[in-house]
């Protein structure tokens, strides 16, 4: 093997000294969700009803008028204009009247048209009910809001789909239902009619004529569908534009008196909205599905429906037996994509280049389709020959597309300074190197752990090529597919006969992306030839199906788990983790999504990471360096004194590699050059340069002949919060072809140009236009209760109507610490106990039109001169932290080091939530995860600990060093004690305290050293360790030093 | 009652019989003896009889009541109307008595493609 033990981050190959810090794996908790059982979807009727609504420009958004088309069957039955007649007034009622016949529109009111048209129309004849931004405009319609709410089945099982959204009241007739909706994402939201309770259909039951309520209605939100069908964010102009229908008009004055100019905007908004219905349903019928397109929220909801067109049953329905240990070990292993920045904020000359497709590409290497389409999946115990691939395989093997074949495992390890993907809280606390961040994030760094854990093949091979060394294996699964399952349909991908894929027997994702690479070939050969636009159309959604469909069907949705509050009432449930069952009673819970399948999606992010070793491996090996990794993409980096020609031609050969790992029919190497590595007008090679910060903040640049960078590709990591202070870029609009908005390219010539003049860049100021002097604007909409909730005292005393309402949209802006206000101004008087201001505004695309900032908590006025400014946000930008790396603190720049973890607590987790908002630091990197608590094994250790510091130092000195009541400590003694987790870290950290202060355990310890050594010296270590029952090897290395006494260990010898 | 006012209705009617059929596991909504597939002309039809077997498959009323007039002419029920053979047997004979109902739909039908190409339809269609 053509390695050395020196990784990229010390040539000397050094492994830094340990630092003990937690980590963190993921668990698993089964729900009481029922298997998923497909019979057929309801289907709307062929009524639609599209409607929109236009509101004040204030906080509480009120609705004025709204406008309405009801269409049977594509024909237009009635539309009309509907207003509410608290906000328009006598005069404004006359102009509505008169526009409204110029219009051929009925006029109404909003209770009209909640009742004769929602209800009586749309409800009861099962219609499409269609908008853009649904949920604000249903929020907008109700008279009264409430918290969604658990709904237990009939069986007894619980429904939370909707726990964490509104329920919106729109009628006071009773019986009529209630609307809830919650939001999931910026593009989607389950929307539903409640419960209903008067005029009930009956069927027939096992016991006589039930009666059935539920009626969920067909929502169908054009923003979601939209998303879900091209993968890309719209305003509704911009929809219509890309689709080709009739434009919006432009309105930007809300808040003027309504008069002709603004009806016809509003009628001309719901005629646009239907048109574009109608083109998104016509592509998706194109599909030619079966599951409706209410209930397609995204990519991955498409691919789904492809693979329930193929009749493929997810495995959680085929294999629903299949045991939660293994389940949860599965999930300890699992770690997303590695993003890394190794040059830290320097100028580096460099070659970009990235894996096609990836994840579809190692989906195809390690034949993963045929786990998708079979009965399940076997599994073996395969120690051994974990053991004998890992002491065997090599560079040249990794080059077989064979070896791939056998990756199908899960290695239990010991990790002893192996690389390894490591999930912990690397920052330091407030005030140090390298920030406070208190969220978890993954680095691949040295890996040392008394607790095994487990790790895929891959991540295993991927710290052999790094360390030279294999990690220590103390057990290996493997899985084997089941035969594939029958009744299983071919499908033609987006509806094209030419682009037939047989489940049973293609290898799926390779078809795909074979498939869209020929689309492209002929799509780009269309254009060069002048084609059609509608061929050239064509061809772009046909080659745009099959990028979705490939990346929907091959990662998202096998690790799909949805994050829903838990009752309070909940019983413990059991979680499985690392080492087994344990209970928890965790504040929400995962339900995985439907075709859940957690081996897949270790084994492809574990794959995508060994791709990524490789890559490092071969790179050090040709004597290169590199800028920056992420997922699927490294930045070489080109050493000093190295030829540019000479630097590509090593790349080349680097990426020459990967030829032979190209599953694909198309030749060539899957690892490729970016357009970035040549001139946007030439196409000729061209000296690009990178800057990066920290993972996922990184740019691409060339130099321009006037010596200012000329950004080629850049991140939004950690800025896409902020609305772009200057024009002509809106929140909304797409990024350019450098993958940001305009505001944000010139902030990254900002940084560039600083970090080039080396004028000290750490405090750089970054007021290169005077918008950056304006406060710090976010955008956010109120989606959840709980931050619903944070409007409660500006809302007390307020009529409903005026009040911040479920999905208002506001304006967010950072404020300054009290401190921070009174070194500006030498007048005010720092009280330490003040609390900074939360201040919010309501929503505006034109900053400068702002007039009213309030605190949310309060609603008092807030002074601008508590706002933080855009220059003052910015200015940490460029000193973020690579915390998980050493010489990755703000002010270090260069190369980083791996961190030497040493695994001092295990604590099982869940999945990351997408709480941000909730949690008040928008503009975070990682969102809180939901915790499950310690691993059994170290929850035992901890609970050892308190015991014998108890017996040695007493009660009244533990209590002391803890922290904690003396009831706290007998009750973390007590038989199958349920102490928190929390207190028991408090009373370990108390003892090691006490045992660190007294010297006595350091005493005990040599003495117990001493012991062995003399006993091991008379029968041999293997008869000592027989004797210890502990791991002989494990024995020899405490023997000699290397590794601590452990507390099992000290157990066993106070046994003998 | 305007005609909008007269559509609606019908099909508020329609979506409560959907309701009622997707709820019993129906999502096709179409009659096994001939091709109606107005919902409000479907009902519920127990194959082996309502006091034998809980399966219920969809047909429109005509045919229904050609059915219910055939399932007359059958042997009188078993004590037992549970019993395995009498389940069986009573399916048999339903599926022989849609099988009659569709064969004269099948005529009907034939019938009707072969008069539309005697006055000339079709002339312009091949099959691919």
């Amino acid at each position: 093997m053509a390695t050395t033990s020196a990784s990229s981050d010390d040539p000397t190959g050094a492994v830094p000294e340990a630092e003990p810090r937690s980590i963190f794996l993921r668990a698993y908790v089964p729900t009481d969700e029922p298997t998923p059982k497909r019979r057929g979807y309801p289907r709307p009727s062929d009524w639609v009803l599209v409607f929109d609504t236009e509101t004040w420009p204030d906080a509480a958004q009120n609705m004025r008028i709204g406008t309405y088309q009801l269409r049977q069957r594509g024909r237009l039955r009635d539309k009309g204009i509907f207003y509410n007649p608290e906000e328009v007034r006598d005069f404004e009622l006359a102009v509505l009247q008169r526009e409204a016949v110029k219009h051929g529109s009925r006029l109404i009111t909003v209770t009209e048209f909640r009742e004769a048209i929602l209800f009586d129309a749309a409800y009861k004849t099962d219609a499409s009910i269609v908008g853009f931004n649904l949920p604000f405009d249903i929020s907008r319609l109700a008279i009264k809001h409430g918290s969604a709410r658990t709904i237990v089945r009939k069986d007894g099982t619980k429904d939370r789909s909707m726990v964490g959204g509104f329920t919106f009241k729109l009628s006071d007739v009773e019986g009529r239902p209630n609307i809830r909706v919650r939001h999931l994402s910026r593009r989607s939201a389950f929307i539903n009619f409640t419960q209903v309770w008067d005029d009930p259909v009956y069927v027939m039951g096992d016991e006589g004529e039930e009666e059935v309520v539920k009626k969920p209605g067909f929502f169908l939100d054009l923003r979601t569908l939209a998303a879900a069908l091209t993968s890309n964010s719209f305003t509704l102009d911009r929809l219509a534009g890309f689709l080709g229908v009739g434009r919006k008009g432009t309105f930007s004055d809300f808040g003027r008196d309504l008069d002709p100019e603004l009806i016809a905007y509003a009628v001309q908004d719901t005629q646009v909205t239907w048109e574009c219905y109608e083109a998104l349903i016509s592509r998706y019928r194109q599909h030619q599905l079966a599951t409706p397109p209410t209930r397609i929220y995204s990519e991955a909801g498409l691919g789904k429906a492809y693979l329930n067109a193929m009749n493929i049953r997810p495995w959680r329905a085929v294999q629903p037996e299949f045991p939660p240990e293994i389940i949860g070990a599965i999930m300890s292993s699992y770690f997303g994509g590695r993003s890394e920045v190794h040059r830290r904020r320097e100028i580096v000359p460099t070659l970009y280049c990235d894996f096609a497709s990836m994840y579809p590409s190692v989906c195809t290497l390690m034949d993963l389709w045929r786990y998708v389409v079979s009965d399940g999946m076997t599994r073996e115990d395969w120690t051994d020959g974990a053991r004998a691939l890992l002491a065997g395989v090599d560079l040249a093997a990794l080059q077989r597309p064979e070896t791939w074949r056998d990756f199908h495992a899960l290695v239990l390890v010991k990790p002893a300074a192996d690389i390894f993907p490591v999930r912990a809280r690397y920052s330091d606390g407030p005030g140090g190197r390298y920030g406070a961040d208190p969220s978890t994030t993954i680095g691949l760094n040295y890996l040392t752990s008394e607790q095994p854990v487990w790790m895929t093949l891959p991540d295993c091979i991927a710290s052999k090529l790094l360390t030279g060394k294999s990690p220590e294996v103390v057990q290996a699964i493997r899985f084997v597919p089941k035969d594939v399952h029958t009744g299983l349909a071919p499908v033609n991908i987006a509806g094209n006969s030419a682009y037939g894929v047989d489940p049973a027997t293609d290898n799926f994702y390779k078809r795909v992306i074979d498939l869209r690479r020929e689309v492209k070939g002929r799509l780009s050969a269309a254009k060069k030839s002048g084609a059609a636009k509608s061929e050239i159309d064509r061809l772009d959604a046909e080659q745009l199906a099959l990028k979705i469909l490939a990346n929907a069907t091959s990662y998202g949705i096998f690790i799909e788990l949805n994050v829903e509050d838990a009752d309070r009432q909940d019983e413990p449930v059991t979680a499985y983790g690392v080492d087994g069952s344990f209970p928890t009673s965790p504040r929400q819970t995962e339900t995985p999504g439907s075709h859940f399948h957690p081996l897949l999606a270790t084994l492809i992010t574990g794959s995508a990471r060994l791709m990524l070793a490789i890559t490092e491996r071969l790179l050090l090996d040709e004597g290169l360096d590199w800028a920056f990794c992420d997922t699927d993409s490294m930045a070489f980096a080109r050493p000093a004194g190295m030829a540019q020609t000479e630097f590509r031609k090593r790349v080349e050969r680097v990426c020459a590699w990967f030829s032979a790992l190209n599953p694909y029919e198309k030749p060539g190497s899957i690892l490729e050059f970016e357009d970035q590595n040549t001139d946007r007008e030439t196409g000729e090679p061209r000296d690009l340069y990178c800057y990066a910060i920290s993972a996922k903040r990184y740019a691409l640049f060339n130099w321009g002949d006037d010596g200012r960078p000329i950004i080629r590709k850049a991140s939004a990591h950690g800025l896409g919060h902020l609305l772009p202070p200057y024009g002509p870029d809106d929140p909304d609009e797409p990024e350019r072809d450098t993958g940001v908005h305009l505001w944000q390219e010139h902030f990254w010539e900002q940084m560039i140009t600083a970090a080039a003049g080396r004028a000290d860049d750490d405090d750089a100021e970054f007021v290169w236009r005077p918008e950056l002097a304006k406060p710090a604007a976010s955008r956010y909409a109120a989606t959840t209760p709980t931050v619903l909730s944070w409007f409660a005292p500006f809302n007390k005393h307020r009529h409903y109507a005026s009040q911040v309402r479920p999905f208002n949209f506001l304006l967010w802006f950072q404020s300054k610490k009290p401190h921070e206000r009174a070194v500006e101004d030498n007048g005010a008087l720092f009280d330490p106990r003040q609390r900074p201001p939360k201040p919010v505004a309501p929503y505006t695309k034109d900053l400068s039109t702002i007039d009213h900032i309030w605190d949310r908590e309060t609603g008092e006025d807030v002074e601008p001169a508590w706002l933080r400014t855009y220059a003052e946000v910015l200015r940490t930008y460029p000193v973020h932290s690579e915390s998980k790396f050493l010489d990755g603190g703000r002010t270090r720049r260069g190369p980083t080091r791996r961190r030497h973890i040493l695994a001092d607590l295990v604590w099982n987790i869940g999945k990351e939530g997408d709480r941000f908002e909730e949690d008040g630091s928008i503009g975070a990197e990682d969102d809180p995860a939901v915790p499950y608590g310690l691993t059994p094994s170290h929850r035992a250790a901890a609970i050892e600990a308190v015991r014998e510091t108890k017996e040695r130092f007493g009660v009244r000195a533990f209590r002391k060093a803890a922290g904690v009541s003396d009831n706290t400590i007998t009750r973390a003694l007590e038989p199958d004690s349920t102490i928190a987790d929390r207190d028991l870290v408090r009373m370990r950290n108390g003892a090691e305290r006490l045992w660190a202060a007294d010297g006595v355990r350091a005493k005990e310890d040599a003495a117990l050293l001493d012991g062995m050594r003399s006993r091991a010296t008379e029968i041999g270590v293997p008869a000592l360790a027989a004797e210890l029952g502990v791991d002989a090897s494990n024995l020899a290395k405490v023997l000699a030093r290397t590794r601590t006494i452990s507390a099992s260990l000290r157990r066993s010898h106070a046994g003998t | 009652m305007t005609d909008l006012d007269y559509d609606l209705h019908c099909d508020a009617e329609r979506a409560k019989k959907r309701q009622k059929f997707e709820a019993a596991g129906h999502f096709v909504h179409v009659c096994v003896c001939c091709p109606q597939d107005d919902v409000l002309c479907l009902t519920f039809e127990h194959p082996a009889g309502k006091n034998s077997d809980d399966t219920t498959l969809l047909v429109c009323m005509n045919c229904k009541a050609l059915r219910d007039c055939l399932q007359r002419a059958e042997p009188s029920p078993s004590p037992n109307p549970r019993n395995v053979f009498e389940v069986i047997g009573r399916w048999l004979l339903s599926m022989a008595g849609y099988f009659g109902i569709l064969m004269s739909t099948l005529r009907g039908f034939g019938d009707f493609l072969i008069n539309l190409a005697k006055d000339g339809y079709g002339d312009d269609l091949s099959f691919v």
